[in-house]
Order: structure tokens, then sequence, then C-alpha cells
């Protein structure tokens, strides 16, 4: 540390990092931001240095492309050799720099051919660092991560919408880059999951190692659980191995059927949170409630499992991505405001006070009364009651968490599983080796992977058409290249 | 007083930098030298990543009648530079 180097080119590049407004903003407000309690001292002093580290070498990239003016994919890997760094690292500081303007990315058959620089000077890259409330309500995922990540505590996300307290805003610009909505480099994703492409990438489904069908054998599990009990079980072995000392996920709260986040302490806690529940709620404005637990599990939609990934590829807040070990996604097509599904069980024919479970299949929203009566209808008569800002996302299941579980391709009262990541996969053979669990192939159910796939792709191309609409219109959309 | 003019001293060939601050409270600026304290902490984070050293850089508070303090401090930084490699970017 004291080895008194005094290189011209990194002395440069620090001087230009520390006056990066996203280093700078948490330098000057760190007496404010350590008031709030939402971060410890060692957290937010890691990641400013983070911070500081990622702009450091990525001003020493940008230096490098500029010599030439381009770069192709072999010096690029030579510069990442030469420079200690991972392929990953430059390859995501590269698509950093392209939102900001400083450079265009030309892509052949899929991989990085080529990087330009633009005539822009980093000095001038701080509008694309918005505070999150830029990203436009229409586009919002309702995910929470904006709200939990923000060192203030000035973003609050209720009933899918963000609001920002302009009096303590310090424009630091991280609600922005967490956002699942603002950009996204769905090739960045597919390269973490898959551990650099070890494991295959489906276009529909992401990268995973194992498609199976699963259901509990817990009765308690099997009482309360949506289709296979699967998610519930997971937690339930991962508090009973000591895997994890907390979880966050989702419970209904005081308010029937209106879920909120919940975090869970024991496998007891896990039944509480059993269960699907169609109202969109901001689970990881939660996040900081996670701050002194050693190792945590994530349940979430795939829009939270986007934002958690995208926290994980820009390095944020290193310590607290450490912790999450267990990212674990659920399918999702849309979710509804819960006035939406206040609605849904009045066309239904029933309400919001009779209802003991809801659940999505074979095209159809089926309500179960408590008298155990059971009223449905087609999902296309319910879903003008769905969040329109759903249709923008493409990931139907889950291609950014370790493991992805949900009903679709699989017989009632099982789970489809997604095995995505080593980790998701220490966690579901834990719990199978636990006895907790009976599974069966995918490729050997019917209607299987060829069904989930098939849904997958209606969701992507909607999403594809809704964007292409809303470019259309110059109405702003996520950046899913 | 910001990091980036402690780096741009050293970037200028600088030795060591010291800055002299106002005690707490008794800041003309009211809270001038809480700020610099901020910039200088982080400053000597940033020094030590990057292989310069953060005993290059400190920062004094006193107050205009401590003048033998000011004097100690100016002696610790030159006893410090002395021990140091010098700045080859002079």
């Amino acid at each position: 540390m004291q080895d008194n180097t005094f290189k011209k080119s990194k002395l440069d590049a620090a001087y230009y990092a520390v006056q990066s407004f996203r280093v700078r903003c948490l330098v000057d407000s760190r007496e404010d931001i350590l008031k709030t309690g939402r971060y410890t001292e060692e957290n937010l002093d890691n990641m400013t240095m983070e911070l500081f580290n990622q702009e450091v070498q990525k001003f020493q990239l940008w230096q490098e492309i500029k010599k030439t003016g381009s770069m192709k994919w072999e010096p690029l890997l030579s510069y990442a050799r030469e420079t200690g760094q991972m392929v990953f690292d430059v390859v995501r500081k590269a698509y950093e720099m392209k939102y900001e303007g400083l450079v265009t990315i030309e892509e052949l058959n899929g991989q990085i051919a080529q990087i330009t620089t633009t005539a822009a000077d980093p000095a001038e890259i701080r509008p694309i660092y918005e505070q999150v409330s830029k990203i436009s309500p229409s586009v919002c995922s309702g995910c929470g991560m904006c709200g939990g990540i923000c060192p203030l505590g000035c973003v609050t996300v209720e009933n899918g919408k963000v609001t920002i307290d302009e009096s303590k805003c310090i424009h630091c610009g991280l609600c922005f880059t967490v956002c699942p909505r603002s950009f996204l480099p769905k090739k960045l994703v597919d390269w973490l999951v898959s551990h650099g492409e070890a494991a295959p990438v489906d276009v529909q489904i992401g990268s995973y190692l194992e498609a199976l069908s699963a259901q509990t054998k817990l009765p308690d599990i099997r009482a309360v659980g949506q289709d296979g009990g699967i998610v519930t079980t997971l937690l339930y072995y991962a508090f009973q191995a000591g895997k994890i000392d907390a979880a966050l996920g989702a419970k209904v709260g005081t308010t029937l059927w209106k879920p909120e986040p919940f975090i869970m302490r024991s496998k007891e806690d896990a039944l509480l949170a059993a269960g699907t529940k169609y109202a969109n709620n901001p689970t990881l404005s939660a996040l900081p409630q996670l701050k002194n637990y050693a190792t945590v599990a994530i349940v979430g939609t795939p829009c939270m499992m986007q934002a958690l990934r995208k926290g994980d590829i820009f390095k944020l807040d290193a310590k607290l991505w450490n912790q999450i070990k267990y990212k674990i996604g659920i399918f999702c097509m849309e979710s509804f405001p819960y006035e939406g599904i206040v609605q849904i069980a009045k066309q239904l024919g029933t309400s919001i006070e009779n209802a003991k479970k809801m659940n999505i299949n074979q095209g159809k929203f089926f309500i179960t009364n408590k008298d155990c009566t059971v009223v449905q209808a087609p999902i296309k008569e319910v879903t003008q009651y769905a969040r329109k800002e759903c249709h923008y996302c493409y990931d139907l299941t889950s291609e950014s968490a370790d493991i992805s579980v949900g009903s679709i391709g699989s017989p009632a009262g099982w789970s489809s599983v997604l095995i995505r990541t080593p980790a998701g996969k220490e966690l579901f053979d834990g719990a199978l080796a636990a006895g907790f669990l009976e599974v069966k192939k995918l490729a050997e159910i019917q209607p299987g992977l060829p069904l989930l796939v098939k849904i997958a792709g209606t969701k992507s191309n909607n999403s594809n058409k809704h964007i292409l609409e809303a470019s259309e219109k110059k109405q702003p959309v996520p950046a899913y290249k | 007083m910001d990091t980036a003019d402690i780096l741009h001293a050293f970037r200028s060939g600088a030795d060591a930098v010291m800055i002299v601050g106002c005690k707490f409270g008794e800041c003309d600026f009211e809270t001038g030298n809480r700020t610099a304290k901020r910039h200088v902490d982080f400053a000597k984070r940033v020094l030590d990543s990057i292989g310069v050293g953060s005993n290059r850089v400190e920062m004094f508070f006193l107050s205009a009648a401590e003048a033998d303090k000011l004097v100690a401090a100016i002696g610790e930084m030159v006893r410090r530079v002395e021990e140091l490699p010098p700045n080859p970017l002079k």
C-alpha cells in the first residue's frame, strides 16, 4: 500500500475518478448517509472505494481505446490479461461507457467485434445517471430496488410508483444504476449466470444447468404451497441446514391479499410467506434491513432478480452482494395493482374476503373460495387489470436468478424448476438429499419444457412489441441491449 | 478543498501534501473544515489504493494563535518527506 508507486497514468485516472459525481456524491454526503443507518461505515466506504476503482479502470480503458480510436475483441482480451482484470469486468466497463455515450459497441454474431470512442468527454457523462424517476413511471417494475439501495432512504416505492424526496436526494445515481428498467445488458446477465457460457443459454428461458419438475414431501408445506411448494421447501431446508440466517420475500400484510416485504428468520417464518401473491410488491425496498445478517436468500419476481443481478454486475455495495447467497426467482407474466386483484375477484363473482387461493393455469385465472367452490375466467378477460408497466419485461422465468420456480410446464401440485447456477444447485440438491423433495426431469413431463419455452417466447415478443411502439412514440423504454 | 486538488498536487510533483484547517467549531465558513477533513480521509484511502501511500497527506487542525503547533506540524511533514522516496513526477 505504501509502495511509492507514482505511475502518471494511474494518478491521472485517479484524478478524474475522484471527480466522477458517482463517487463525489457518496464522499460529500458521507455523514448524512451514515446518520440514516442504512449502510454501516464499512459498507459505505467499501462501496465508495469500489466505485472509485471502477471509475479509475474505466478511465484507463477509455484512454487505451482512444490511442487508436477503437479496440477489437482480441486486443480487448490482451488488455484484460495485461491489466489483471477479468474479461467480464472489461466488457462491463465498455457497456457502461456505451450507456454514458463515450463509446459505441459493434457486435458480430452476438460477440463484441469492436469498441469505438465517440467524441464525448467524460466530463459530460453526468446526464445518464439521473434519478430513477427520470426513467418514467410508465416503465417502472415496482421491484423496490431503488428504494432499497438509496443511501439516504429518500426513494419510496408504493403501489408500484416511485417517489423521491428532493430535499434529501444527492443525485448519486445509484437508483438509476440498479434499476432493471434503465439499462440491462442481457448479454452480461447471460454471461454471468452461465459462468462465461460454461452452461448453455437458451434464447427464451435463459441459462440453466437442469430443468426439473418437483413437489414437496413436507405435509405442512403442501398445505400452504402454491403448486409444488418448492420455494418454501428450499427456504425451509436452507434455514434448517444453517445455510442462511435470513430470507427476504413477501407475505400478505394486514390488508387481505396485499403483500408486503417480509424478512424471514426461521423455517417457520418461511411457511408464513408461502403462496403466490399476484399484487405488485416492492420487496427489495427492505434490503437495508438485511445488513446485519451473514447469509441471506431473496425470493422475487424476474424484475427483482434483474435488479439484484445489476447490483452484482456493477459491483455496488460489495458486502451486500456477498451476503445474498441464493436468489430464488419465480415465473411471472405480469403483476397487478392491488385494486386490480380486488376487481378481478368481483368480476369472477366472488370477493377478496372469500378468496382462499388464487392461481393462474392453462390460460385461466382461478380463485378457490373458503367454501371450496372455484370460480374462473380466461386470462384474456382479466389481463386488462394487469400493470401495463409489466409488459415491457421480456423475462418470464427469472433468467437472472440462481434457481427459478413456477407452475408452467408441470402438472397440478408440481412446480417446474430451472437450476441456473452452482448456488442454485447446491440449495436444491441439499433439499433433495434431506428428503424434502420429489423430483423428475422436466423432459419426462407433459406439457413440460415446450410449453414453458412457448409462453416465455410470447412474453418476450410482447416486450419487443411494446418497446417498439413506445420508441416510435419517443417514449422512454428500457435498454436491453 | 477537494480530493482532486490533493491528487493534482501529486501529479504536479509534490512529495507530500499538508492541509491546515481551523479546529471544529472555529471555522469562518462554518463547515469548511469538516468538508476538508472528509476529502482528506477519502484522499488517504485513494492514495493507499493507487500505491502512493496515505502517509504523504495529512490534515492539521489549528487556530491562528497556535504558531508553535503549526511549526511542529510542518516539521512532521518535512520529516516524512525526508524519510520517503521523492516523487519521480517532478
